[in-house]
């Protein structure tokens, strides 16, 4: 290939070769991410014995994981996975794959910023990996990068530094792709494509752009300003004896990090429970259970994402009052959640299900992020946070939530989409396969992490059996590493499905899943949107057309009103984009 | 590897409808309305870190206090800056008509960022009021004139094209449409910033 094609490839605006490109950033980050969790886990099996194959990185302690090591890796480990592997994979990659086909504009409103996001992405990755090879190590300060910890007299070296940077640009790279998606879902619809008519998942993806437009941000002020206290000399975050003048104070990054962190969750969940909705109707080839409802409890769960931060400070010192007010804030965005899970179920009841893959997928979502909202209750209450704050109660709910949950997703919506991707069919039992023991393995995971945490084992210990109250969780979290084990290796039946599908695998049918969304059909150049997108099953489709499915810009042969919209209305009605 | 099957996945871009020039600039507005949003969050969040430390009760301390003249010369800069850009939005139909109102915009937003500029430096090198010596409160104070002094700075450059594009008889409505929201974010931006750094 010429330098010059190869540039051209590279910077590319298209769409759909831009989310391939994260697709691909997101897998290499979720190898390292997950080879990573893995030498966690066998720190907590197996407290300072030599990890195999590990000599050659670390030779003075013969492959064994030094405190410092330790600390590097379970830091890395949380940047990799929520910076670098699920949040571009959910809106770098499905984000803008699907979206543009699936409100039939077929390009972003500014196609330059997401060939510009990508790169910003690529770059802060290099700089994450960049950070492993640097004198004095990686970051190692906790994916929060809580000061004092993070700052030179805690952290020293150039490691830290490195991570803080790759933060901001992977920070850079979200908002850009959130305010692309927000310009492009407003103003780019395809006529007909009222709001009422939109995907879930595209509701999704907007909330979650809105909330990277306006907490991303947040982060970049926290992180810039902790970027300053390292390489500038500024206070902000730097106290007591090491502060000059009248120093900054380190809670004022915890309320600036949680006022980015915990919106987060939702940016990182807001997709996977569009994907929930959507599958869950396909696949159970109904319309989408109380579709208004479920778009506006996933809205006020945008607009409460916000203002609950505070949570994750109520052993911070702050006044009753306010922990009062958070908690209750807290506990009212489990409603919103609630009307969501009861429509899905209600889509599900009576329907006629069929268990593809990316509905077992979505399932699967359903079920680990119903077990991580409902351990998130306890965390969300100032009674019941204060025992399990810091412990691995919090590790297990957090990656129930926003690990298992979003990763699950991840694999629906590329289950989904990949036909359309890249052209070729999955192995549907394979990928079944690798569902099925996920989700069954992420649930023994990360329950053994809340039995762990329940007994009181803390989350950063290096050697948690060092303290005799904890020396008998010991076989627990054995069995829980093995789980661990099992988890990551049940990844290779994704690989091996990968591998096949894209060197020997068949083409794949235009429409395999039978749906009427707009990317799965061809509407032409311009299409006008008739009806929703789960207008599945219905008696006039049937007994015109053959099958239980009709394109979003399928004309009928006869004009016969489709949940009391005709063709005339419709092509009448306002344009939307 | 074999070549991809019959599917087309390259397919996005190759059929489009082309996009109208006005909805064009309607959504670059609409981006930078955005973009400009976001910025605020960003200075907000600085603002709210200023805030914190303020009502820690030792705030500003009282040897550092700066003089409020200049800042207050620098704020008067920005608003009449806006309302010049309000004038040249509504002659800009001719473009010599609104030439001096561009003008003087410009004049305005580099005189804000030349004032700025030079107060600060006299703060740090006259007044002694420097980073780490001066300790939170020379942090808030360059750090929060820094944001600001960037999204002016980004908010003059767009003028500054459109304006280059008004003197050669081009239509600037549309850019000038687009530094409006800019522009009044910068100095409600440089209002809290004086709030929160120079009143006592």
């Amino acid at each position: 290939m010429k330098p010059g094609a190869l540039l051209k490839s590279l910077w590319t605006t298209d769409p759909q070769r831009v989310a391939r490109q994260y697709l691909w950033g997101g897998f290499l980050f979720l190898l390292v991410g997950g080879l990573l969790a893995m030498l966690i886990r066998f720190q907590w099996a197996w407290p300072g014995q030599p990890v195999p194959g590990l000599a050659w990185a670390l030779p003075e302690s013969k492959g064994a994981l030094t405190p410092p090591a330790y600390t590097a890796v379970f830091t890395m480990h949380g940047l990799l996975m929520i910076f670098f592997a699920v949040t571009p994979l959910l809106f770098g990659a499905l984000g803008h794959f699907v979206l543009p086909l699936a409100i039939g504009s077929r390009q972003m409103a500014f196609p330059r910023l997401s060939a510009f996001g990508f790169w910003a992405y690529a770059v802060g990755g290099a700089l994450m990996l960049a950070s492993f090879g640097v004198r004095l190590g990686a970051a190692s300060a906790g994916w929060t990068s809580y000061p004092p910890l993070s700052t030179p007299a805690f952290t020293p070296g150039l490691g830290q530094t490195l991570v803080t940077v790759a933060v901001l640009c992977v920070g850079v790279s979200a908002f850009l792709y959130g305010l692309n998606f927000v310009v492009t879902v407003v103003r780019c619809r395809a006529p007909g494509m009222t709001w009422g008519r939109l995907p879930l998942v595209v509701w999704g993806l907007f909330y979650g752009a809105v909330l990277n437009v306006l907490f991303v941000p947040v982060l970049a002020a926290a992180t810039g300003l902790l970027l300053l206290d390292r390489v500038a000399g500024t206070q902000f975050f730097i106290a007591g004896a090491a502060a000059v003048g009248g120093g900054g104070d380190p809670v004022v990054y915890q309320h600036l990090f949680w006022l980015f962190g915990h919106p987060e969750v939702y940016i990182l969940i807001l997709p996977a429970w569009g994907m929930v909705g959507d599958f869950v109707a396909y696949f159970s080839r109904k319309p989408a259970h109380g579709y208004r409802l479920t778009a506006g409890a996933m809205g006020a769960v945008t607009a409460l994402s916000g203002a609950v931060y505070a949570h994750h400070l109520f052993t911070s010192g702050m006044a009753p009052v306010l922990g009062r007010t958070f908690m209750v804030l807290t506990l009212l965005i489990s409603l919103p959640a609630e009307v969501m899970f009861l429509n899905w179920l209600m889509t599900l009841w009576r329907g006629s299900v069929r268990l593809t893959s990316p509905m077992l997928a979505a399932l699967a979502t359903m079920v680990v992020f119903g077990l991580g909202g409902i351990t998130g209750l306890a965390l969300g209450a100032v009674a019941t946070d204060v025992p399990l704050h810091g412990t691995l109660w919090v590790v297990g709910h957090f990656h129930l939530t926003m690990g298992a949950a979003s990763f699950l997703a991840v694999f629906a919506g590329l289950y989904f989409w990949f036909p359309r991707m890249y052209g070729r069919s999955l192995h549907e039992g394979l990928a079944k396969a690798h569902v099925l023991s996920s989700a069954v393995l992420f649930i023994a995971v990360f329950g053994g992490q809340l039995a762990a945490g329940y007994a009181g084992q803390l989350r950063r210990l290096y050697d948690p059996y060092q303290y005799t109250f904890l020396a008998h969780l010991l076989t627990l979290n054995r069995w829980t590493t093995w789980a661990a084990f099992l988890l990551g290796t049940a990844q290779l039946l994704f690989v091996v499905n990968l591998v096949r599908t894209l060197g020997w695998g068949r083409a794949a049918e235009p429409n395999p899943w039978r749906v009427g969304t707009l990317e799965w059909t061809d509407a032409g150049p311009s299409p006008v949107v008739l009806r929703g997108p789960h207008e599945l099953s219905q008696l006039e489709v049937q007994e015109q057309l053959g099958r239980d499915w009709i394109g979003q810009a399928e004309v009928l042969p006869v004009a016969v009103p489709v949940k009391g919209t005709t063709e005339s209305e419709a092509a009448g009605v306002e344009g939307a984009g | 590897m074999r070549e991809s099957p019959s599917v087309s996945t390259n397919d996005s871009t190759g059929t489009l409808a082309p996009v109208s020039p006005q909805r064009a600039e309607s959504n670059l507005w609409f981006g930078m309305v955005l973009a400009h949003a976001a910025a605020a969050m960003l200075f907000c969040a600085v603002a709210f870190a200023a805030d914190f430390y303020r009502m820690r009760g030792f705030w500003p301390p009282a040897s550092a206090l700066p003089g409020r003249f200049v800042p207050s010369l620098a704020g008067v800069l920005l608003v009449a800056g806006g309302v010049l850009l309000h004038g040249a939005l509504r002659r800009v139909a001719g473009p010599r008509r609104a030439r001096g109102w561009m003008l003087g915009v410009l004049f305005a937003g580099t005189g804000f960022l030349a004032t700025q500029a030079a107060w600060l430096h006299g703060l740090w090198w006259h007044r002694d009021l420097r980073i780490p010596d001066s300790g939170v409160f020379a942090s808030v104070l360059y750090g929060l004139s820094a944001v600001q002094a960037a999204h002016a700075a980004v908010v003059l450059t767009g003028l500054l094209r459109a304006t280059l594009r008004t003197l050669r008889g081009f239509d600037a409505r549309a850019p000038l449409r687009r530094a409006l929201p800019g522009w009044w974010c910068t100095t409600v931006m440089y209002g809290v910033l004086f709030a929160v750094v120079y009143l006592p």
